[in-house]
């Protein structure tokens, strides 16, 4: 663990003390619980932003993704309502899947910078959202209780419920900082987002780096797409996913992944999920008028970014000297 | 010395941006051998090493390897074939540790998981082979360049290279660090490694290297055993480029008062300069690339800053604080990178053109629009650039005719001191002598020139007086009927005149 998570992990104990403090409510089991049920879908989303980002790039079509999943998927159970759990979630991440190779073609091949194709494709994917559905929602009717029981139910200790989308969530996460560890493919991730000429001067594939980077974004958004219908039990497609991807964004900008690219850690992506969740309570609980709520939200996100911007500059200070 | 060739090249061309740069380059690199590659900026040494080392692609002939033909289709292609090229900014990925430098996109692996513990042993094995201070573990990003040097050896060993070409490495060394590179470069000759230098340090061509390859204009023009070739040869095999017209000589007698006089300046890249422009004068500034002469020049223009030393302007010490504060006393540059600094490619030649001049032509914000383009028509016109017209973007035109915009904008602010860097290059005959002309009529005018070049034959043309910059410093100058381009040569190389 390096200082950046450490620093990260004071914060978020820092906020939750101060809150209790303030109001013992705050660890209620049924507040924990809301916290928890507030970051499966985030850090799914985020775990797959977070090589997009390690490689100067972003993906802010994971909204739409997510929306796309969740509908489609919602779609699907209209006609074939007995699809198992593990059949959903497989389903979900190839639309994911398939997204992300689109966004990945058009950035790779057609060189349109990743800002402007995942603009537009947040779009585009928006619209076929409604197109996939004729713009009905899916109701909860829909969707089975085999699947909004995972959001609900999972671990229980001492009444606080950790569910299992969280934990297949954290399996994901562990799974990701294993192989950003020990693959092969995350070495090269790491590399080129480092330094993309010297990379492609060492052999690195640039094509195949950023690929698969944007395809396992669209998976990981596919996988959450699935999570939403567990986790809200119906889905609108005008609403489903939609904003998402700023907070996805934030998340691991919060968690220490250079933005300019080359570094960043599994666990600092994490933390960041887990920052904005405990904020988000946080707000309601210290009773933060909701109108003053995203203001907040936007200062975190600056204040984390600008913490980063100065121990750059006296990183490079340091260098020099 | 009759060892077989490991790389062979025949008829080899390679073209740029629809510009020959290699003609016909026939180069053999044998085992054991230490080959110099070396000639004037520009004569298409790195281009050989970057076609070796798969960057470029031939546009025709053939590359063999160990006597195969073979197509080197990439870098990475390059390295699986044992080639190394080592860069002169060191390729490195600052964010990662030394040993995942070293094995980058290559990483060891036990079972499918990579081994980060054999990575380091591994690493360590080579860094210690090379003698180094610091291990596997340290942070690229905090080495000192000929540390970072040295990562990008260690990459090259643990790739087991047997073809090592080295573009301009010594540049960033200091001369403790280049005999440290030497000696491991004799290491590798005796392992039975083909060594090629890319280098214009001519010390250095005769301190390590067997056998020397020169350069000009893109073709070879010969393949010399070392000892059979004196300094002076080797200078006179580089240079003789064609003078493609008489010098254009200045109306005046004489050159009018000192406009700019540098005293005794350190700063980034160049220390103790002193030099003088006067009015109605051109002063060339000649040497490698390298040399501090870009160096010189942002200084001067305020953009990087001396550390001590005089600058005066019309006699008066002052401060160039930054390029605004140039501009206002009377300071006009034309950078080296035309598309980098010099031109806004996708906007229109009218506005390139008298981008100078927007502040001068505008009420309390709105910009006078019939003036600007009367003014750019104006300059435009007396340079006979050729366009279509003034809506045009700037990407359009030809080399000649973008380089014509930004040095007429350059003159829109009737600056007392115009600085050029390289203004002609990449500039086809034609213009250039236009250009020449033009400058000359800028000086005739009573305007202080001072320009920066590579192109012995365009100093000696349109120049009044040349001063001559080897690694940072003054070392000569000269009047311009004094000069020939093995004087200036032998200087720019760090010889004597």
């Amino acid at each position: 663990m390096k200082w950046r998570e450490l620093g990260l992990l004071a914060v978020v104990i820092v906020l939750c003390v101060a809150c209790t403090m303030k109001d013992r409510n705050f660890i209620d089991p049924h507040n924990i619980d809301s916290i928890l049920l507030w970051m499966p879908l985030l850090l799914t989303a985020a775990i797959g932003q977070f090589p997009v980002i390690v490689i100067r790039g972003i993906d802010i079509s994971i909204g739409s993704i997510i929306g796309l999943s969740a509908i489609a998927v919602g779609v699907l159970l209209k006609s074939h309502p007995d699809l198992g759990v593990p059949m959903l979630f497989a389903i979900g991440a190839t639309i994911g899947l398939i997204l992300g190779i689109l966004n990945g073609a058009l950035i790779t091949y057609a060189k349109i910078p990743a800002v402007v194709t995942t603009i537009g494709t947040l779009t585009l994917f928006r619209g076929l959202t409604y197109m996939v559905c004729g713009g009905d929602q899916i109701d909860a009717s829909l969707v089975p209780d085999r699947l909004t029981v995972l959001a609900h139910s999972g671990i229980t200790v001492r009444e606080v419920t950790v569910s299992w989308l969280l934990i297949f969530a954290l399996l994901l996460g562990i799974i990701t900082a294993l192989l950003a560890r020990f693959s092969q493919f995350f070495g090269n991730v790491f590399a080129y987002g480092s330094n993309p000429s010297a990379a492609y001067l060492r052999g690195i594939s640039p094509n195949k780096v950023q690929m698969a980077c944007y395809a396992l974004s669209g998976l990981t958004g596919g996988i959450a797409g699935v999570m939403f219908l567990s986790r809200f039990g119906n889905a609108s497609p005008a609403s489903a996913g939609s904003g998402f991807e700023l907070l996805v964004i934030a998340s691991v900008a919060i968690g220490g992944v250079k933005i300019t690219g080359g570094s960043g850690s599994t666990l600092g992506v994490v933390l960041g999920c887990a920052l904005l969740a405990v904020i988000n309570v946080a707000l309601v609980v210290l009773k933060v008028p909701a109108d003053y709520q995203t203001l907040v939200y936007g200062l975190t996100i600056l204040i984390a970014l600008l913490i980063d911007a100065l121990s750059r500059g006296v990183k490079k200070q340091g260098a020099a000297a | 010395m009759a060892a077989p060739a490991l790389v062979r090249t025949e008829n080899l061309n390679v073209e740029l941006g629809g510009l020959p740069i290699l003609k016909g380059i026939d180069f053999e690199l044998r085992a054991g051998e230490v080959h110099a590659i070396t000639g004037e900026n520009g004569a298409g040494k790195s281009t050989l090493a970057k076609v070796i080392a798969g960057i470029y692609q031939p546009a025709s002939g053939s590359i063999f390897l160990d006597g195969a033909a073979v197509t080197i289709k990439s870098p990475g292609d390059a390295i699986a074939k044992g080639i190394a090229l080592i860069h002169q900014e060191p390729l490195i990925f600052p964010d990662l540790d030394v040993a995942s430098n070293i094995f980058v996109g290559r990483m060891p692996r036990k079972a499918t998981m990579v081994d980060h513990a054999e990575a380091r042993r591994r690493a360590d094995i080579i860094l210690k082979q090379l003698g180094v201070s610091f291990d596997a573990r340290s942070d690229v990003g905090r080495l000192s360049i000929a540390e970072q040097q040295m990562v990008e050896l260690a990459t090259a060993m643990s790739e087991d290279a047997i073809v090592w070409i080295f573009d301009e490495t010594t540049a960033s060394l200091t001369p403790k660090e280049v005999a440290e590179l030497f000696l491991i470069i004799q290491e590798l000759k005796a392992k039975g490694c083909a060594i090629a230098i890319v280098t214009h340090h001519l010390d250095e061509v005769f301190e390590i290297a067997d056998t020397v390859t020169v350069l000009r204009d893109g073709t070879k023009v010969a393949e010399r055993a070392i000892h059979d070739l004196t300094q002076p040869e080797l200078v006179s095999l580089m240079v003789g480029r064609e003078i493609e017209q008489q010098h254009i000589k200045s109306a005046h007698a004489s050159p009018g008062a000192v406009m700019l006089s540098v005293e005794n300046l350190v700063g980034p890249g160049y220390q103790g300069v002193s030099i003088e422009v006067r009015e109605r004068e051109i002063v060339g500034l000649a040497g490698l690339v390298g040399a501090g002469r870009t160096e010189l020049a942002r200084s001067l223009f305020g953009i990087t800053h001396p550390s001590s030393g005089v600058v005066k302007v019309d006699g008066n010490a002052i401060h160039v604080k930054n390029p605004q504060h140039a501009q206002a006393l009377g300071f006009a540059m034309v950078p080296e990178d035309r598309q980098q600094h010099g031109l806004f490619p996708n906007l229109d030649i009218g506005y390139n053109a008298s981008a100078t001049i927007l502040r001068a032509n505008s009420t309390v914000g709105w910009l006078n629009q019939g003036k600007l383009r009367q003014a750019a028509l104006s300059i435009l016109e007396s340079f006979r650039t050729v366009y279509r017209n003034l809506a045009q973007p700037v990407s359009q035109l030809s080399g000649g005719n973008q380089q014509k915009t930004v040095i007429g904008r350059c003159l829109l602010q009737n600056p007392k001191l115009l600085i050029l860097d390289e203004p002609t290059r990449g500039v086809d005959v034609g213009a250039r002598r236009e250009v020449h002309q033009f400058l000359r009529k800028q000086a005739d005018d009573g305007k202080a020139i001072l320009m920066i070049s590579s192109d012995l034959p365009e100093l000696l043309t349109v120049t009044d007086r040349i001063y001559v910059m080897h690694q940072g410093r003054i070392v000569g100058q000269m009047p311009t009927g004094e000069a020939t381009e093995e004087k200036i040569m032998a200087l720019a190389f760090g010889g004597k005149a």
